[in-house]
């Protein structure tokens, strides 16, 4: 890790107040995220639609912490955070851990090429971070047989599999990335009408 | 005898500052029961035979009531002969729709069981402050842990934060299209509020200190420790070799 000494000399690095700002924020998008967890056991299109559902409804605390700290980071810790105590808890596969990972870094690189305070920057960043929890749907595609033989290995219903077997067209994965993608952005928007209707007046951001 | 009078107690031991009145037979460090955890979520992925499966969860209900919470041990092995007997009997005999939209809810609870299990024993056995500490000595970057640990902490709060919003909300009639903004700007309001306060306080106490921070929490690997963390190391070797054929 990076000595505490080359934290305080450089500006951009993230300071111990800015570490409580993520945390609080990020307990935030863990509770949406979980709840989105939760609702996707309930249907497989649930389950494929989930990365959509959870970025239209966490744009609040991420554009949040993203105009709070508006530094290299916050992006990677708000998604590396809950994704570490998914994955000990067993709840994150391998994958679903990349995926976040690797949609945490380009979310980062896309606000550091805005310099963290374009709206649009911003809105970019959080639509390419939703990408993360498609690694949950995405062994349905990815590793189509061997998924599907484990799955009714582990006793998942006939109707289940049926259904996800007729979802685990190339059709519907490009849709699944294409809605994240979308409701990204329109979370996005979402979170700034909020900003502007409330945030903004309370001098929150 | 008079050992465990001193312990009922708490004199004999927990009067050293940090030190934990001790609970059960065995008194884990933290690391430990992470380290079980981890070995747990690997097992989750492994392929693993009904009796293998029985027998991990026996383990881990040993471990718990070993730690000193035989109630939560019993609870959680119970729990999994209900989960089991629905699974196993109950959907596969009523089918529908009802069925089809628990089953992979609950094979999936049945999945990650034993990573249930020693959380929640990990959570219960130590503080949010003890986790940190241990961590820290595992040597987590402070920029994960802070995050970490003020998130595991601002839970409770944003629980309770809710039902009073909930409350402010059920005395006076909010049209239902605007229930969700009227839920939603008053909880992120209160968390910008904390989250300042908390950052105020932080670094009055000298979270900005580039110096590493002392700590009270007495924390040791001791034989038992190394004991569980074997048998963890040697139940994950076992199942990947044997798991599936018996």
């Amino acid at each position: 890790m990076v000595g505490s000494d080359t934290v305080s000399s450089k500006p951009r690095a993230l300071k111990g107040r800015d570490l409580i700002t993520i945390g609080i924020f990020t307990a935030l998008y863990f509770v949406v995220n979980f709840a989105c967890m939760l609702v996707s056991g309930l249907h497989p299109y649930l389950w494929v639609f989930m990365p959509a559902l959870d970025a239209l409804l966490a744009g609040i605390p991420f554009m949040l912490a993203c105009a709070k700290v508006p530094k290299f980071g916050t992006v990677l810790v708000m998604g590396m955070v809950p994704s570490l105590v998914y994955f000990v808890t067993g709840m994150f596969t391998p994958l679903i851990l990349g995926t976040m990972l690797a949609s945490c870094l380009v979310a980062e690189v896309v606000r550091a090429a805005t310099r963290y305070r374009s709206f649009l920057g911003n809105a970019l960043a959080y639509a390419v971070f939703g990408f993360g929890m498609c690694g949950s749907p995405l062994p349905v595609w990815a590793f189509h047989d061997s998924f599907m033989a484990q799955i009714s290995s582990q006793g998942m219903g006939a109707d289940y599999l049926a259904t996800l077997e007729a979802a685990a067209t190339p059709e519907m994965m490009i849709a699944m990335f294409a809605v994240t993608f979308v409701c990204g952005l329109a979370g996005a928007y979402l979170a700034r009408g909020m900003f502007r209707k409330h945030f903004v007046k309370a001098g929150l951001v | 005898m008079e050992a465990r009078a001193l312990r009922r107690d708490g004199l004999g031991e927990g009067t050293l500052l940090g030190r934990r009145k001790r609970k059960g037979f065995l008194a884990l460090d933290p690391r430990t029961l992470m380290g079980v955890l981890v070995a747990a979520s690997v097992l989750a992925f492994a392929e693993k035979s009904l009796t293998v499966e029985l027998c991990l969860v026996c383990a881990a209900g040993l471990l718990q009531a070993l730690a000193g919470y035989p109630k939560m041990a019993a609870g959680f092995v119970a729990a999994y002969a209900a989960l089991l007997g629905i699974l196993c009997f109950v959907f596969p005999n009523i089918g529908g729709v009802a069925a089809t939209m628990f089953t992979i809810s609950f094979t999936f609870s049945r999945k990650i069981y034993l990573c249930l299990m020693v959380g929640a024993l990990l959570i219960s056995d130590s503080s949010v402050h003890r986790l940190g500490a241990a961590l820290a000595k595992l040597r987590l970057p402070q920029t994960v842990l802070v995050p970490l640990t003020v998130t595991l902490r601002y839970f409770p709060t944003l629980k309770e934060e809710a039902s009073h919003i909930r409350d402010a909300m059920a005395l006076r009639e909010i049209p239902l299209r605007n229930r969700a903004e009227c839920f939603a700007v008053p909880l992120v309001m209160s968390a910008a509020q904390t989250a300042e306060e908390l950052a105020r306080a932080a670094t009055c106490r000298g979270i900005e200190n580039p110096a590493p921070s002392t700590d009270t929490e007495r924390l040791a690997m001791r034989a038992s420790d190394w004991t569980v963390l074997g048998l963890s190391a040697l139940a994950v070797a076992l199942t990947f070799l044997f798991g599936g054929s018996f």
